[in-house]
């Protein structure tokens, strides 16, 4: 990504959100790369999925634009719409797969509604979705019911991936892992964003996740965003910033990484 | 003969098949090229090796890798020479992670569907039906537990929820309870006066439509309704409940769900069904009246002469006492279900669907039964 020219694939600019009296986001700036891994940061009630949502025309912004590839999201007509929504997945926090679907049918369900092509071709694709996302075929018989935390992420990733998306949405993707899960979902993340060309956006917690896989963070703070890599936030002066970066949870998961780099 | 495409270009060169692989090779495609692959599996029967040229591919992505791969594959097993050549490495990458993948192994996962199989699943159904009639025995033991220990200290009886529930079942529901009493009651009287007429006997119209609501349609009529409505919310609530591990949480913290969720909801249907009922028998009545005077020209006082006469003290108690039982079959069916729910939200839909039809077979059966009990005892 480095030698290439930095391509803006999502353009949030003057984000206005706004409950009741409430201003949630105040004039949010926020240009996303093609082939990165954005970290979302901040405090609880900051507006983080609030954000996602209105990049993902879920929530109407009060005012302010959101482009995708150019396009004015609020503006477009739902045909339009459904287009750009074929090219990006998200994995919401808690999974949400189709509880009455086996997880094959929860993978094929965005084929079934998108595209015209054969029952078997999707059976197999399915199948190679499970794969790459590290879950056993005979999974795809299962229910959602049937799997544990790991596997339903997994399985829901699997199922923002049915339609090879070109960016990927993931909300607190590793919460609730143990930390050899958590650890490999980073890869996971990591292996899928290289073999896919994505761009990733994730919403976590997981200072883990944050040093090793994310190129940039965006941290939400007083109602604006600021973004930078991880070494300019360390120096950043904010007091929010400050603590978040270097508490002792942060040191410990820089050293992880260091050690494992070494 | 060479055909072309947006996607793939045949150029036959003696007994090899050159395919040039071009454009956009993704999941918006897929239904094209898939066909497209299909025609190429028919034209490459006349020759025994296969190159495909990948110079032209724009993008690709891992359905369009998958159909490439897995042609390829074929082909290669038929025993045709096949080749890759021209790759981007980015593209290239798709096709190596597919390859990957496809090696993995993968269980057989097949339902056995021969005889054995079918006497296995017969078996566990038998198991599965026998242990469900365990479980519904535990839970009406439970509940005489449960309700027997609250007896003895009253610190287990829920007051606050009882009234609670009474109020949510009983008292929000009469508008609803009154009005269909009165409608049922002047259905009736206008069949029964049609037909009555014919022998000049309407004044019995009165009869006949205070004893059916006192005995049977007050009463009936008010317990389908409280089945439909709150059999299935006593479900529902308690499966969400039961889905959001709230009722482990309870056991957890010592208290008994039986004692918190199950006992007040039995209870208080008990108490307000026979209310509702009641007040179901009286608007019954009401509409009777309603009718006796604008349709039979019968004043006011003669109707209540007529009913008076007609009808004794026995049924309407024939009538209240399948009250309560009612309710208790209602309240139990709907908690029981609602306990039986397990890991998805579909499974709460398909219990609450399963306590309204089963606590209103159960309820028709059960006043099947007491009508043949009344008649045999003469009441």
């Amino acid at each position: 990504m480095s030698q290439e020219k930095i391509e803006t694939i999502i353009e949030l600019r003057g984000i206005i959100n706004q409950f009741g009296k409430q201003r949630i986001h105040d004039g949010v700036n926020l240009d996303i790369h093609r082939g990165e891994v954005l970290g979302l940061v901040g405090g609880s009630g900051s507006g983080k999925s609030v954000l996602v949502n209105t990049i993902l025309g879920l929530n109407t912004p009060w005012a302010g634009s959101v482009h995708f590839q150019g396009l004015d999201i609020p503006k477009l007509s739902p045909k339009q719409m459904l287009e750009i929504q074929k090219s990006w997945g998200v994995l919401f926090q808690h999974g949400a797969l189709f509880s009455g679907l086996t997880v094959s049918e929860n993978i094929q369900l965005p084929m079934v509604e998108h595209s015209k092509i054969s029952s078997r071709l999707m059976k197999e694709l399915a199948d190679i979705k499970l794969k790459l996302v590290g879950l056993p075929i005979d999974a795809g018989a299962k229910f959602p019911s049937e799997l544990s935390g790991g596997m339903i992420k997994r399985a829901s990733l699997a199922r923002a991936l049915a339609l090879d998306p070109l960016i990927l949405f993931l909300d607190e993707p590793t919460a609730g892992l143990d930390p050899i899960s958590a650890a490999a979902f980073d890869d996971l993340i990591l292996f899928l964003k290289e073999t896919l060309n994505l761009t990733v956006v994730i919403i976590t917690h997981d200072l883990d996740s944050l040093v090793r896989i994310c190129d940039r963070i965006a941290v939400l703070i007083d109602k604006n965003i600021i973004v930078g890599t991880m070494g300019e936030l360390m120096k950043n002066k904010h007091p929010w910033i400050q603590d978040y970066f270097h508490g002792p949870r942060m040191r410990a998961a820089q050293d992880t990484n260091k050690r494992e780099a070494l | 003969m060479a055909k072309t495409s947006k996607f793939i270009e045949l150029q036959p060169d003696n007994n090899l098949l050159n395919v040039g692989i071009m454009g956009d090779w993704i999941m918006e495609n897929a239904s094209v090229l898939e066909s497209l692959l299909t025609d190429l599996d028919i034209e490459i029967e006349q020759y025994d090796s296969i190159r495909m040229h990948c110079n032209g591919l724009e993008n690709i992505d891992t359905s369009g890798a998958w159909m490439l791969y897995q042609k390829f594959s074929q082909y290669e097993e038929r025993g045709l020479r096949a080749s890759f050549e021209g790759f981007k490495d980015v593209h290239f990458k798709f096709i190596k992670t597919i390859q990957t993948l496809d090696k993995q192994p993968c269980p057989e996962c097949m339902r056995d569907r021969s005889f054995y199989g079918a006497m296995e699943r017969l078996g566990g159904l038998t198991v599965k039906g026998v242990s469900h009639l365990g479980e519904a025995l535990g839970f009406y033991g439970r509940i005489a537990e449960t309700f027997f220990r609250s007896i003895r200290s009253p610190s287990h009886m829920r007051i606050s929820s009882i009234i609670r529930h009474v109020q949510e079942a009983g008292i929000n529901a009469l508008p609803i309870v009154a009005m269909m009493a009165f409608l049922i009651a002047i259905v009736l009287a206008y069949q029964g006066a049609t037909q009555l007429q014919k022998f000049g006997a309407e004044i019995f119209t009165i009869n006949l439509t205070a004893i059916s609501v006192l005995r049977e349609m007050g009463v009936l009529l008010t317990a389908i309704l409280v089945a439909g409505r709150s059999g299935s919310s006593f479900a529902a609530e308690i499966g969400v409940m039961k889905l959001n591990d709230e009722v482990d949480a309870l056991k957890t913290l010592g208290i008994d769900p039986f004692e918190v969720l199950v006992l007040p909801r039995i209870i208080a249907l008990v108490i307000a069904l026979p209310l509702m009922a009641f007040l179901a028998n009286m608007f019954g009545l009401a509409g009777g009246a309603l009718m006796s005077i604008t349709v039979l020209d019968i004043p006011l006082n003669r109707y209540f002469d007529q009913i008076l006469g007609a009808v004794s003290m026995n049924d309407f108690l024939v009538g209240m006492i399948k009250a309560p039982i009612f309710a208790f079959i209602i309240a139990s069916v709907g908690t029981f279900r609602g306990m039986q729910v397990t890991g998805s939200a579909e499974s709460v839909g398909r219990l609450t669907t399963i306590a309204v039809v089963q606590s209103i077979f159960l309820v028709i059966l059960a006043d099947a039964f007491f009508s043949i009990l009344f008649a045999k005892m003469g009441i």
